[in-house]
């Protein structure tokens, strides 16, 4: 039984394309993110001026704090994003704010 | 006609000096015809008063300004002869020596007055030497503690093998667990995103004293399925650096990147890492929480359990019977419970043992304190590194105001305290923990406000009652000592400006 050309024998294939779908979007994710922390943190650590081809330490531990933040942050930005997704205040287009 | 004008306008101005002349005995001032003409009535010198006022206020103001400025280059100075470690080349497989900051807030005041200080004298200094930090804060009594000594229990679990939550535990926990998959699965996600810094687990899970204690045994973990039943593994498990850098697929003979932390390698723990304790509150945390590690039972003992059951039956018994409430009371009750819950769990665990039970116990040998003195990450123990404590120098209450004034017009000096103390500690200029230390920034116990000490002896706080190191333990501590810096020999380094295409550099 199909209805508009949906259902029935085509269902599985069509989640295994909802799957891919979301691995892409996840791969996105991850992309803008990384994208977001390479532009954030190099702005944040680099000695603008290039007078040294190797990394003093200040600035590797630099990068890795700026990093270890970021990631902090996007951390607990998802959890009350989560929240507010679970108590319906976000996302629920109907209702104006 | 010009001439006759030139007469006509000199003559007034004549007369008018001449009234002036007659007013400067009545009153000081100067005035002119033009001045008076754009609205300016009589230029003079203040009034007594008004010049006592200015004095006043320029001299209040000024000493601020002056403080602060002062302040502006110790800093300066201060980071430029630590900045020599900052600098130095480094390799991307290596991870900077890192120190463990425990601040505490000052008695009756907030938190941000002991971070003001951290930020202004300690951070700046820390950056420059090229030295991570982990920060621990405290926003109730007994936090440092409790997080402390369950760090140190953790190691001995560790070496001991025994999992992280008591036996008879574990199985109530059990089955708990189908309603805590899902707070699980958020902690499991955690944890993946946990292996930047190997210690910054411990800060970002650790916070919520008890909450550290997280039942995860090891067999419980290897059964965690995703939805295809594969296993679910945390990144690091998964990738060394080497498979993420693209680069490596095509330089395939080139060693194996392997992440070394500088402390691992030190040949002692006495110069590794470090600790600083900001206050004396959090100094005297810190080294209970230590004791209570090394000295107290590895599990929750029954008379804290029987503490924590008697404070909730209490509770319970304070409210209604379940037969006298409605429905809908019930129901708001139980939400209350909850809170509640939630609320003793967010609290710092009550100490397993007491100052006075240290004698009787035994210091933990399972850790191999003389042989060798690391974790299973190859970490020294952190309680074997050298000890850093700064004052705090916030006064409160309406009487020592004129203590309060001069403090606030010489944070300069406070500073110098500071930066000779850190700079010792960047230094690693160290010794042994020796019985005086007990009373190291004992001063600052002057400045709490005695109504707030008679409160805490009251309910046998930690902070106002006698403070005991055992000979034991006081044997594994060390301390840092201070290592002035001369700063009049010292130039103020001149100040980064951007270059002739206009960068800035990166400050």
């Amino acid at each position: 039984m199909s209805f508009f050309g949906l259902g029935g024998s085509s269902q599985p294939q069509l989640s295994s394309e909802q799957k891919i779908k979301a691995a892409e979007n996840e791969l996105d994710m991850v992309t803008t993110m990384f994208n977001n922390i390479l532009d954030s943190c190099y702005r944040k650590c680099f000695d603008k001026s290039y007078d040294d081809g190797a990394l003093s330490k200040n600035q590797s531990l630099c990068v890795d704090r700026c990093v270890t933040k970021y990631f902090a942050a996007n951390m607990k930005v998802g959890e009350s994003m989560q929240e507010l997704g679970k108590s319906g205040t976000l996302g629920s287009p109907g209702v104006p704010h | 006609m010009g001439t006759g004008e030139m007469a006509e306008s000199g003559n007034p101005a004549s007369k008018g000096a001449a009234e002036l002349g007659k007013n400067a005995e009545k009153s000081k001032g100067f005035t002119n015809p033009a001045f008076q003409m754009m609205g300016i009535r009589r230029i003079k010198l203040p009034s007594r008063n008004w010049t006592i006022f200015g004095c006043v206020v320029c001299a209040l103001v000024g000493g601020v300004l002056y403080d602060k400025q002062k302040q502006k280059q110790q800093r300066a100075k201060y980071m430029a002869c630590v900045s020599a470690g900052g600098e130095e080349r480094y390799d991307a497989s290596r991870v900077p020596r890192k120190v463990r900051i425990y601040a505490a807030p000052p008695p009756n005041d907030y938190l941000s007055e002991t971070m003001k200080y951290f930020r202004r004298f300690v951070k700046p200094l820390l950056n420059a030497s090229g030295i991570d930090f982990e920060l621990v804060t405290e926003d109730r009594q007994g936090r440092i503690r409790s997080i402390v000594a369950e760090e140190i229990r953790k190691l001995r679990r560790q070496k001991l093998g025994l999992p992280d939550k008591a036996p008879e535990e574990a199985a109530t926990e059990k089955s708990k667990k189908e309603e805590k998959d899902r707070e699980e699965k958020e902690k499991e996600s955690k944890k993946s995103l946990m292996n930047i810094n190997p210690s910054f687990g411990m800060a970002m899970s650790g916070i919520g004293g008890q909450e550290n204690t997280n039942g995860e045994t090891v067999d419980s973990e290897s059964e965690k399925l995703d939805e295809d039943g594969h296993p679910i593994k945390a990144v690091k498990d998964l990738y060394a650096p080497g498979d993420v850098l693209g680069l490596m697929k095509f330089l395939k003979d080139s060693p194996e990147i392997k992440v070394r932390s500088d402390d691992e390698i030190e040949g002692s723990a006495r110069d590794a890492g470090g600790i600083i304790c900001i206050g004396r509150g959090a100094y005297k945390e810190y080294i209970n929480g230590v004791h209570e590690g090394l000295l107290g039972p590895v599990y929750e003992p029954e008379n804290v359990k029987a503490a924590k059951a008697k404070v909730i039956e209490e509770r319970r018994e304070a409210e209604k019977p379940d037969s006298e409430l409605s429905e809908k009371q019930r129901k708001r009750r139980d939400k209350q419970r909850e809170i509640q819950e939630k609320e003793d769990r967010e609290k710092p665990a009550l100490p397993y043992i007491l100052p006075d039970q240290y004698k009787e116990s035994d210091i933990a040998r399972e850790l191999g304190i003389g042989s060798n003195p690391r974790d299973e990450k190859g970490q020294y123990y952190f309680f074997l590194e050298p000890i850093l404590v700064l004052r705090l120098y916030t006064v409160s209450g309406f009487t020592k105001l004129p203590e309060r004034i001069r403090r606030f017009y010489t944070k300069r000096r406070q500073q110098v305290d500071y930066g000779d103390r850190v700079n010792g500690l960047v230094e690693k200029k160290y010794r042994q923990f020796s019985t005086g230390d007990v009373d190291w920034e004992a001063a600052e116990e002057g400045d709490w406000p005695g109504p707030w000490v008679k409160r805490g002896r009251e309910k046998k706080s930690e902070w106002c009652r006698e403070f005991k190191v055992d000979s034991r333990v006081a044997e594994l501590l060390a301390v840092y000592e201070k290592k002035p810096i001369d700063l009049d020999s010292v130039a103020v380094p001149a100040k980064k400006t951007p270059d002739k295409w206009g960068r800035k550099p990166w400050v």
